[in-house]
């Protein structure tokens, strides 16, 4: 990563509503920017990603960066106690769970995204991607 | 819930053999519930009226392969945010689109045509 990247941050508690109050973030730090709405839809696939998978991350952080290229991290911070996946607020049995939708969000990513990955940052756990400007 | 309102809002209405739900603000994780409820208390084709949805991810995307698995559904004038999704996705020819204000929704051609 490049070290001259300025970063911005936030985080969340890990439940349903945090792909939301991510994008409001996002949205705020991108206001003037063409790129808004596809860094508004790639916060909200990974942290959406975590909630389906992640099995001992109560928090994420998401950080925000727009030069010298567009980059979005959401960092996974692991419980020392690694605990079930916390069942998100608002969700009833009527939710569709569907295996194919990890994916799909993943794909979205990488359309959006001119490079996308997962690193270990000590104990964390990031996904990162980075946005082309237009 | 937040100080702009619900990031869901949900409207249905009977005409026919159809319903139309309406939909405006966020579809995402922690709203597709919203909309799959709205669609199980419906009877008939459905049909989802997306004009004001102002942001959807693969969490609605999946929750609208899952109706469209169990009902007929027409997506009715989709925002420019479901247009770039099904892009995205490369389900643009997945669903039947329609601009028809009425049942059955379609208008003169389907949208899929020109996404």
């Amino acid at each position: 990563m490049n070290a001259a990247q300025n970063f911005v941050e936030q985080t969340y508690q890990l439940s349903n509503r945090a792909p939301g109050a991510a994008r409001r973030f996002v949205r705020s730090v991108f206001a003037q920017r063409a790129e808004r709405g596809a860094a508004e839809l790639a916060v909200s696939e990974l942290i959406t990603n975590v909630i389906h998978h992640a099995t001992s991350t109560p928090r994420v952080t998401v950080r925000v960066s727009q030069a010298p290229v567009i980059r979005l991290e959401v960092v996974q911070h692991p419980s020392e106690t690694p605990h079930p996946a916390t069942p998100a607020p608002g969700t009833s049995r009527s939710w569709p769970q569907r295996t194919e939708l990890t994916g799909r969000g993943l794909g979205i990513v990488d359309a959006i995204s001119q490079d996308w990955g997962y690193e270990r940052r000590g104990n964390d756990l990031v996904a990162w991607c980075e946005i082309p400007a237009t | 819930m937040n100080a702009a309102g619900p990031p869901l809002e949900v409207s249905s209405a009977q005409d026919g053999r159809w319903t139309l739900i309406t939909v405006s603000g966020d579809l995402d994780i922690s709203t597709v519930v919203t909309l799959f409820d709205a669609v199980n208390n419906s009877n008939g084709d459905v049909a989802i009226d997306l004009a004001d949805l102002r942001f959807v991810d693969s969490s609605g995307l999946s929750t609208l392969l899952e109706i469209r698995s169990e009902r007929t559904l027409i997506l009715v004038t989709p925002s420019n945010a479901v247009i770039k999704l099904l892009k995205l996705a490369q389900l643009s020819d997945a669903f039947t689109v329609g601009r028809g204000v009425g049942p059955p929704y379609l208008g003169h051609q389907a949208l899929s045509s020109t996404l």
